[in-house]
C-alpha cells in the first residue's frame, strides 16, 4: 500500500482551516474507495518557519504520495509554506537517494471562481520540477467558505458533484501508475455566485459588529497621514 | 516625490541590484528609503483576518512591517526586489504581501470578470515588482508577471510594472522607477 503524506498548509488552527477539512475529506473518501486505510497521517506545517524541520523533513522523505492542501493568500501560496518549501528544497539537495514522489495539490479561495487558483498551482508545478517530485496535478476550489459551511452535507450531494468528481480523479490517478499529463481540475460547490458574494459582505459586516465595529469602521485608513 | 524600495537580496546578484539602486537613489530626485527584508523582525501571517474585522487596516503582530507598510502607503512608488522563487516571490517578500492584506477592504468588487477586493487606501503607490534570477525558465519569468498583474489586481491602485532581471544589461528596466512623476 502506497504512503500518503497529507500535508496541511494553513498557517489556521485546525479547526478553523478549510485546508484541514479538506484533507480530512479527502482520506475519508480514500478510505471509502479501498485506497487508504486507518487514521490519516496529516502534517500541519507550522506558522512558525524558525523551528527545526528535521521531524517534518523525514516525513515527507518517507511517503510515497504528498497530497497538499492550502488556501490562496493573495494568488500564490502562504508565506509560511513558502518557506517550509523552501527549506525542503535545501535539504533535498543534501539527500543521497531521492525518491520520486507523486505531488497533489488542492488550493482552495474565498472567491467565487476556481480558476483564481491556477497561478498558485502553476506554482506548484514548478516547484516540484525544480526538485524533481513528480507533479501529477491541481485541484482548484472556488467559494471556500462555501465548502466550509457545507461541511455537514455528503460528498455524494448534488451540491458537490464537482468536488466528488475531482476525487475521483484524484482516486483513480493514485491506483494507477500512469504517467500521462492530467490538467488541472477547477470545482467548487454548487451554489450562486451573486448569493455568495453577496453573504460574503453581509458576513463581514456581522464579524465586525461583534467586535464592536459599524460597517463605515471597516473602511479605516489608519496609515495615511 | 517618496519612493520606497522593499528588498530580498541576500545572494550575490541581489547585492549587486542593490548596490545599483543605491547608486541610483543617490543621483535621483526625491527621497528613497530602503528596507532590508532580512533585517527585519516579522510573523508570517496567521489568516485571522483581524486587519478586516478587529483592527481595520492594522494587523494583529505589530512588528517591524507596522512601519514598511506606514511608510509604503504614503509613498508615491515603491519598489519590490527579490529573487523569482519558483515563478513566486522569495518567501520573505511573500510574507510581506500577505501581512499587506488589510490594504484591500473585505467586500468584493468585480474586475476584469473575476471578483476582487476593493483597495483600502485612495491614494497609493505606484507599484513595480522586479524579480531576479541568473537560471531562469520561460514560465517561471511567466507565472511571475502574472502574479504581479494580481497583486494590483487585489491590492494597488494602477498597473503594477513587472521586471524580470536576468543580467546587468536588465537594470534599464529600473529607470522608469527612478524618473520623477506626480502620483
Amino acid at each position: 500500500m502506497k504512503k500518503i503524506l497529507y500535508l496541511n498548509g494553513s498557517p489556521r488552527e485546525k479547526n478553523s482551516s478549510n485546508s484541514y477539512q479538506i484533507l480530512k475529506d479527502i482520506a475519508s473518501f480514500l478510505e471509502d474507495e479501498n485506497i487508504s486505510y486507518g487514521e490519516p497521517d496529516i502534517l500541519t506545517l507550522p506558522r512558525s518557519y524558525i523551528v527545526s524541520g528535521d521531524e517534518f523533513f523525514e516525513k515527507m522523505d518517507s511517503a510515497d504520495i504528498w497530497i497538499l492542501a492550502l488556501p490562496l493568500y493573495i494568488d500564490t501560496l502562504p508565506g509560511h509554506l513558502s518557506f517550509w518549501l523552501k527549506r525542503y528544497e535545501e535539504h533535498r539537495k543534501e539527500l543521497k537517494a531521492e525518491k520520486k514522489i507523486k505531488v497533489y495539490a488542492f488550493i482552495n479561495c474565498g472567491f467565487p471562481e476556481a480558476v483564481q487558483n491556477r497561478d498558485a498551482l502553476k506554482i506548484m508545478e514548478i516547484y516540484c520540477r525544480k526538485n524533481r517530485l513528480n507533479w501529477r496535478f491541481g485541484i482548484g476550489l472556488g467559494m471556500g467558505e462555501a465548502y466550509k459551511q457545507m461541511k455537514g452535507i455528503p460528498l455524494r450531494s448534488p451540491l458537490k458533484r464537482d468536488i466528488l468528481k475531482s476525487f475521483r480523479t484524484l482516486a483513480a490517478d493514485i491506483e494507477n501508475d500512469n504517467e500521462s499529463e492530467i490538467e488541472n481540475m477547477f470545482v467548487s460547490v454548487r451554489f450562486p455566485s451573486l448569493l455568495y458574494r453577496l453573504m460574503g459582505t453581509a458576513g463581514w459586516i456581522q464579524r465586525g459588529r461583534k467586535n464592536g465595529l459599524k460597517k463605515k469602521n471597516l473602511y479605516a485608513c489608519p496609515y495615511q497621514d | 516625490m517618496k519612493s520606497v524600495i522593499i528588498h530580498d537580496t541576500a545572494d550575490e546578484f541581489g547585492r549587486k541590484i542593490l548596490g545599483f539602486l543605491k547608486k541610483k537613489a543617490e543621483t535621483s530626485e526625491g527621497s528613497f528609503k530602503f528596507f532590508d527584508l532580512s533585517q527585519l523582525s516579522m510573523e508570517a501571517c496567521c489568516g485571522c483576518f483581524g486587519c478586516w474585522i478587529r483592527t481595520p487596516g492594522i494587523c494583529v503582530f505589530r512588528d517591524d512591517l507596522e512601519k514598511v507598510m506606514k511608510e509604503e502607503v504614503n509613498s508615491d512608488k515603491v519598489l519590490y526586489l527579490c529573487p523569482v522563487t519558483w515563478g513566486s516571490y522569495s518567501p520573505l517578500l511573500k510574507i510581506v504581501q500577505d501581512r499587506f492584506l488589510g490594504r484591500a477592504l473585505p467586500f468584493f468588487r468585480i474586475y476584469k470578470g473575476e471578483t476582487h477586493h476593493p483597495k483600502r487606501y485612495k491614494n497609493s503607490p505606484v507599484p513595480f515588482m522586479a524579480g531576479y534570477g541568473t537560471n531562469l525558465d520561460e514560465d517561471e519569468c511567466e507565472i511571475f508577471v502574472k502574479t504581479g498583474e494580481n497583486l494590483s489586481d487585489n491590492i494597488h491602485k494602477g498597473n503594477i510594472n513587472t521586471m524580470i532581471i536576468k543580467s546587468e544589461n536588465d537594470f534599464s528596466g529600473f529607470m522608469s522607477f527612478f524618473e520623477e512623476e506626480k502620483k
